[in-house]
């Protein structure tokens, strides 16, 4: 999973009829420092996660079936699983640039 | 599937009820490069029912395949923590050894 921040919705009229949830952008994240990583997403929402709320996204496509019980129909892949209230890190995370020494 | 160091933990109260009492930490990927265990650019968060403390070397599955770790068959997971790493040897040199 991964950490994200509500940026929007979108709405859409037509649809796949298994999109029952809302649709939410969601900005992804670092955990600890909060600062923006990654491109921002459209993840399907049945918490009621509110704007600029930070959230947990998972990609797994199964999951997001049973949220919305749409059998293997449904062809969305992103879903919001929770509403974070905290994130700590004890251990400062190192340099992390790619490979970095 | 990828090493990691755990960084921390999320706490969430509004969540999937698959997600009831289960431990979610922060988990900082690692990769080998020239022979050394050295932060990666991805921050994952994992579910974790090994007790792996902050700071622990840990290895991850992810995806649909996270859900047949115990216990996360009704969790809507892609990450779970499988393993708490005590050695990694690459290359026949030792990259990594618990203390």
């Amino acid at each position: 999973m991964f950490m994200a921040r509500v940026k929007g919705n979108v709405t859409a009229p037509a649809k796949h009829p298994t999109l029952r949830g809302r649709l939410l952008i969601i900005q992804p994240i670092d955990p600890i420092d909060r600062k923006e990583t990654g491109i921002a997403q459209v993840a399907v929402d049945t918490l009621g996660a509110g704007m600029n709320s930070v959230v947990m996204a998972t990609s797994d496509g199964r999951v997001v079936q049973e949220m919305l019980k749409a059998a293997d129909d449904c062809p969305a892949r992103l879903a919001v699983v929770a509403i974070v209230d905290a994130a700590d890190a004890s251990v400062a995370p190192a340099t992390r640039a790619a490979g970095a020494k | 599937m990828i090493i990691a160091k755990v960084v921390g933990k999320v706490v969430a109260t509004v969540k999937d009820a698959g997600f009831e009492g289960k431990k979610l930490v922060v988990a900082h990927a690692h990769v080998i490069k020239d022979g050394q265990l050295v932060p990666g650019q991805n921050m994952i968060i994992a579910n974790d029912e090994l007790g792996a403390g902050e700071g622990d070397i840990v290895l991850i599955t992810q995806g649909s395949s996270a859900r047949i770790a115990p216990g996360m068959k009704a969790c809507a997971t892609d990450a779970v923590v499988i393993a708490l790493i005590d050695r990694i040897d690459s290359d026949g040199r030792p990259v990594f050894s618990k203390a």
